[in-house]
């Protein structure tokens, strides 16, 4: 209950998108994954920022990966979800999926 | 793609300084990435200004610097760690008499500090070891005189305790302590020994039983709760215990108590005190209820002297958070009901337990009368200050003393570091090769300080009239005050001779074109003025204080005291007995002593001031044999 309660909403969508990635997630590529998907547009620090928050908790590993020349010789760094960063995601859906459930036994307001 | 377009270098520059080394390439790589991507499709302008964007949004993120990348040739590295303490051996084996210069420095500036440190901070702590001492206080009477303070007292009524603790609900407890002393402490005899062996002049405490509650003075043995509860008991202190029974068991035992301001009679000893530290302000050999003070008066006696006899020092407990202005307000209420004040005024005051140490304002009563020993303590804040400033003072020559002697044999290292460097080591192994020096210089300093304290330990304490014990050396105030002016001082010293010394270009350093530069040298010219500028404050100082205490001490005051015994004349004359008579008969007696020159009576011991009418006279002078002053302290 406490750790799932330091994942905010941003590293969930970070998350999210490195497993979607799949063996294609790093900086740029995650970038600019969640500005397509969520039309927000977000930076490259504020990219590492959260992925650096990711692996401390553990959530994400990640490797070196090759040195591609549109980057001038310099290596990538490729991030994977671990397992518990997967068995994280899953809860906060089962989470949601229960309130949802309790919501909707009430009528939703609004149009 | 395809354009040769670069972000700006400044950009680039400044992203490997602020981020750290082992993430430097990921970022640069997704910026450059990023970069291009931009150029294509937004153009140059854009990604300019994006690149440099994201490269400040990195400054904010000091999670990126924190994480130093793994240097091999670091101190963390053992083979390393090795060689810079194989090497500072070998400097030290090399030079020894420049490594004993330097130990010796830092041996005897940590010393000194450590000694004074201990000083200071016992002093501070004065009263510290009590575990109410933050809600404890000693209830103090202002005399006011037309409006202005003309004298306060520590010393208040009888009743005033056990009013403030009935009226007041903030007043958790009070306790009285009053000195038994009449001319003298009381004389103790263990019962079945003749009065004449007892042990004369004891401290002694008359005070309430909730004393041992509200202070911590523990007993070794004997039970807290019930030891001061019969009238006849009495406390002894663990020396004082020693001193009369020696190593049987006291607990039980009879005492025969005389000669003090209560009535002789006898006690029974029914706990036993652990010593009296040092720094308490309360100090005594033995405690004694004070049911036994006002013995068999009645309750309405004692009602109509509740505010009559003002000479209890009076100490209350407090609860944890009250308000003090309004108790001191309660308290002036109750005094102004009970004492009647015509033209002055009365008002109490709550002094901290903390502050009576201290304190040399508040008149304390006659304690004294002309003995030596008193039961209250105080101590001079001005001298603990003093000290500690002494203190830090010596230990900064000695770590001065360091500095200069470190980067003035810098020549010597020169090489060493040119071949360093050329091997490979960077600023900053160079830097801590020379801390770490410095670190184990102090540290083998502060070690020798340790076992040289130990050894002279009998001889400073005797000399100084000190008697530290071991235990304040781990203390806590001790360790936080000489702990951090010792690292403060590591610190430093260290990291000056590290800069400097690792500062050297390896060329020049083998070629030996190394020079003390003009710029360093201003620097340590300044360290070496100070440090002689306080060298010579302390030895004048120094000086100053010998001689004036050399002064004091053999000052001719007019009377030969080297020579001259003086001793208590009886005090009890048998009836029918004139004193002129009873002292003729006492002198001729003394006389007889063979190594007796002459006698005389005074009324005082000589140098005590006078008392009642009787000067110091000697009967024949010019002897240089034993004279023998006998002194009454009260002649009837």
């Amino acid at each position: 209950m406490n750790r799932r309660s330091f994942l905010g909403v941003f590293e969930e969508l970070m998350l999210l998108t490195v497993i979607a990635l799949g063996d294609n997630a790093y900086g740029v590529s995650i970038m600019h994954e969640i500005n397509e998907q969520t039309g927000r547009s977000i930076k490259l620090n504020q990219v590492h920022a959260a992925l650096h928050r990711l692996a401390d908790k553990g959530l994400v590993e990640s490797e070196l990966g090759l040195p591609t020349a549109v980057r001038g010789g310099k290596r990538k760094r490729l991030f994977t979800a671990t397992a518990s960063g997967i068995r994280e995601l899953q809860e906060i859906q089962r989470v949601r999926q229960r309130l949802w459930n309790l919501a909707q036994l009430k009528p939703l307001s609004g149009t | 793609m395809g354009k040769e377009q670069t972000p700006p270098r400044w950009a680039t520059k400044l992203l490997s300084r602020i981020c750290s080394p082992n993430l430097l390439e990921e970022i640069e790589g997704d910026l450059l990435e990023e970069y291009q991507y931009q150029v294509d499709k937004h153009g140059p302008a854009r990604a300019n200004w994006d690149y440099i964007s994201t490269v400040f949004g990195f400054i904010r993120l000091s999670i990126f610097r924190k994480k130093k990348v793994h240097n091999p040739s670091s101190i963390t590295n053992s083979i390393m760690l090795r060689n810079y303490l194989i090497t500072a051996f070998r400097n030290i084996i090399r030079h020894p008499s420049y490594a004993a210069i330097n130990l010796t420095g830092l041996t005897l500036g940590l010393a000194c500090s450590m000694l004074i440190f201990q000083f200071v901070t016992v002093e501070r702590g004065a009263d510290g070891f009590h575990e109410h001492v933050d809600h404890t206080y000693r209830v103090a009477l202002e005399r006011q005189i037309n409006g202005e303070i003309d004298e306060t007292y520590s010393q208040v009524f009888f009743g005033a305790g056990e009013a403030f603790t009935e009226e007041i609900p903030e007043v958790e407890s009070y306790t009285r302590v009053l000195a038994d002393f009449f001319q003298e402490g009381p004389t103790l005899s263990p019962n079945d020994e003749d009065e004449d062996d007892g042990f004369k002049d004891v401290r002694s405490i008359v005070v309430d039983s909730t004393f041992l509650s509200i202070f911590s003075f523990p007993l070794m043995k004997g039970d807290p709760g019930t030891a001061l509860q019969l009238p006849d008991a009495i406390l002894l202190t663990e020396s004082m215990a020693q001193k009369m029974y020696g190593s049987s068991d006291p607990l039980g035992k009879i005492i025969h108590y005389g000669s003090g301001a209560l009535s002789s009679q006898d006690f029974v000893v029914t706990g036993i005190l652990e010593d009296v530290p040092e720094n308490s302000h309360i100090q005594f050999d033995v405690v004694i209820p004070i049911r036994n003070f006002y013995g068999n008066v009645s309750e309405e006696d004692l009602a109509r002297v509740a505010w009559n006899r003002s000479q209890f020092t009076t100490y209350v407990t407090t609860r944890p958070g009250a308000n003090h202005e309004q108790i001191e307000h309660l308290m002036n209420d109750i005094l102004a009901r009970n004492v009647e004040q015509d033209n002055f005024k009365l008002t109490t005051t709550l002094q901290p337990m903390k502050s009576v140490y201290f304190d040399r304002e508040t008149d304390l009563g006659l304690t004294g009368f002309g003995s030596a020993q008193t039961t209250t303590r105080t101590g001079n804040y001005w001298i603990v200050y003093f000290l500690m400033i002494i203190g830090i003072m010596t230990l900064t020559i000695a770590f001065i003393s360091y500095v200069n002697l470190s980067t003035i044999r810098s020549l010597d290292r020169a090489k060493e570091v040119g071949v360093r460097k050329v091997i490979g080591a960077g600023k900053a192994d160079l830097k801590w090769q020379f801390f770490l020096e410095a670190t184990l210089m102090n540290f083998t300093a502060l070690a020798l300080a340790i076992g040289l304290l130990l050894l002279l330990k009998p001889l400073i304490y005797s000399y100084a009239h000190l008697n530290l014990s071991l235990g304040s050396m781990i203390s806590k105030p001790f360790l936080l005050l000489f702990g951090g002016v010792f690292l403060v001082g590591v610190l430093l010293s260290g990291s000056y001779p590290a800069f400097v010394l690792s500062s050297f270009q390896p060329i020049m350093a083998i070629k030996e074109k190394i020079t003390t530069s003009s710029g360093r040298s201003n620097f340590r010219r300044a360290l070496i003025v100070f440090q002689y500028t306080a060298v010579v404050a302390l030895l004048v100082c120094t000086a100053i204080v010998y001689q004036q205490l050399h002064y004091m001490q053999n000052k001719d005051i007019g009377l030969e005291m080297d020579q001259l015994i003086t001793i208590r004349s009886p005090r009890f004359i048998p009836e029918n007995t004139r004193s002129t008579d009873m002292e003729t008969a006492l002198k001729n007696q003394v006389l007889a002593v063979p190594s007796v020159r002459s006698v005389t009576f005074t009324g005082n011991q000589a140098g005590r001031g006078l008392n009642f009418s009787l000067p110091f006279q000697l009967d024949r002078v010019g002897s240089s044999e034993i004279r023998v002053a006998i002194g009454t302290g009260c002649r009837p």
